[in-house]
């Protein structure tokens, strides 16, 4: 039982940071590499890698010594030690890749205090436990380490038309896609396009519990809200009417559609649709 | 008078054309952050200002002790970052004990300024073309004049959100985004990065 518990407790944490809260879809955090770096797949996969080895090890090394720190020293020893990570990742990409610092620049040295290793090691780390650090840090990186790769290989494929160095067979390249305006319309595209499934799971899951219930009961607070909105209106109209002095003005500016909707969870009468969607909320945040 | 009119246009293309936020995208996230709060934008990119002038500063005799060696390019960052480092604890220990209330309204603001993209590539920036100290200085004073540009031009995203018809899943971040990359698209017209 314990087991199963400690999984679910480990599969949350990991959904949560990876899909639902995804740092840079979700949150906006380390936004530099994504949208000025990750212009070519193999930068792509440079930037997620270190950015892995950067962040996973000073998110726990954090989590053991953040705690007895102080919180304003946080961010330093945040800082230092990732910059210690950063001195290996560099080594090794000399001995493997020179081309690829030098084509990198700046943005590989910048990924020591980019935001996620920053708030993850700073913010998070200190007051979680072991465990749920490693898991969120893990997660963290790797959703990060998806939205570099799918950006940097749709910029390449789109900007350069080619991928990895083997060029694909059509000849049409956009370049500008290669700049940070690219980098940020991709972003901009796979962030709604994330937020768009949410809403959709979230929509379908309220349709299915309004639907459940009874027919009689929608009918009841259907009409209820309906005259609701009707009252509304006369009482806005009214009010224009004695404001403005125009009694027998017919058009008094205030449309049905300048008011908003009685079928939402602010309107009593409605308890059962508004339970509904409370219920979707609260199975959502349980699962 | 030369001097004074190339040093003008210097800036002015430091500040437009090659401004370290809309054309090179470093720091987007803090400027983003930054602009969510108008209020503060003139306090935090003076911040931004000071910290990356140190910062250039301090880093530049050190860059001309490490640029000899075969190994600068791993050990600069570090040594970078250290200045930082250092930076952050004086500030921050010399505004606690001499304008603690300063401090206190500071709160997370000096951390947020310190560690950021924008102030840490400053040198890096210095270094990799090798600045002299008074070039490096004005850069990082324009870099900062840069960010309040940038973090300027975003805050009135909020504004646009609110009047313009935006689907449901491109509320928010998304269209922020789109917003800001029009921006940059604009500013990539003014430096001639569009053929």
């Amino acid at each position: 039982m314990k087991h199963r518990e400690g999984r679910a407790f480990i599969s949350t944490i990991f959904l949560e940071k990876f899909w639902r809260e995804n740092p840079v879809l979700i949150k906006g955090l380390a936004l530099t590499p994504v949208i000025a770096a990750a212009s070519t797949l193999k930068a792509g996969v440079v930037l997620a890698v270190v950015l892995a080895v950067i962040t996973i090890p000073t998110s726990i090394l954090m989590n053991l010594v953040g705690k007895k720190s102080t919180e304003w020293l946080r961010p330093v020893m945040a800082a230092v030690l990732s910059g210690l990570l950063l001195i290996p990742c560099m080594l090794v990409l000399k001995q493997i890749a020179p081309n690829i610092i030098l084509q990198l620049g700046v943005f590989l040295p910048i990924l020591i205090i980019n935001s996620l290793t920053v708030y993850e090691a700073a913010e998070y780390a200190p007051d979680r436990s072991l465990v749920q650090t490693s898991i969120s840090s893990v997660a963290g990186t790797l959703g990060i380490a998806a939205v570099i790769v799918i950006i940097a290989a749709a910029r390449e494929m789109l900007g350069n038309a080619e991928i990895g160095g083997v060029y694909l067979p059509w000849s049409n390249k956009a370049p500008i896609l290669s700049t940070p305006f690219g980098g940020l319309i991709f972003l901009a595209f796979l962030s709604a396009g994330l937020r768009g499934i949410f809403l959709f799971i979230k929509g379908r899951k309220v349709h299915k519990a309004v639907n459940s219930i009874p027919d009689t009961d929608q009918k009841a607070c259907k009409e209820k809200s309906d005259q609701i909105n009707k009252n509304k209106v006369n009482m806005i109209t009214e009010t224009t009417k004695d404001i403005s002095g125009e009694k027998d003005s017919n058009d008094t500016g205030n449309h049905i559609s300048d008011i908003e909707p009685v079928w939402d969870d602010k309107n009593p009468d409605c308890e059962n649709s508004s339970h509904a969607e409370s219920q979707v909320d609260e199975e959502e945040a349980q699962s | 008078m030369n001097f004074i009119s190339d040093n003008l246009l210097l800036a002015l293309g430091w500040i437009l054309t090659q401004n370290i936020v809309l054309n090179k995208g470093i720091g987007m996230e803090f400027v983003i952050s930054a602009s969510r709060r108008k209020i503060d934008l003139p306090l935090v990119a003076g911040l931004i200002s000071v910290l990356s002038l140190l910062s250039a500063l301090l880093c530049y005799p050190l860059s001309l002790l490490l640029n000899a060696g075969e190994m600068s390019i791993v050990i600069t960052p570090v040594c970078y970052i250290i200045i930082l480092m250092g930076i952050y604890t004086v500030s921050h220990i010399g505004l606690s004990r001499f304008a603690p209330e300063f401090r206190e309204y500071l709160g997370s603001r000096l951390p947020f300024a310190v560690f950021n993209s924008v102030v840490f590539a400053v040198p890096l920036m210095n270094n990799e073309i090798s600045r002299d100290l008074l070039s490096s200085a004005f850069f990082a004073v324009c870099t900062g004049v840069g960010f309040l540009l940038a973090a300027s031009l975003i805050s009135l995203s909020t504004e646009w959100e609110s009047k313009a018809d935006v689907p449901d899943a491109f509320k928010g971040m998304p269209a922020r985004l789109v917003y800001i990359a029009m921006i940059v698209l604009a500013f990539m017209g003014i430096s001639g990065g569009i053929t």
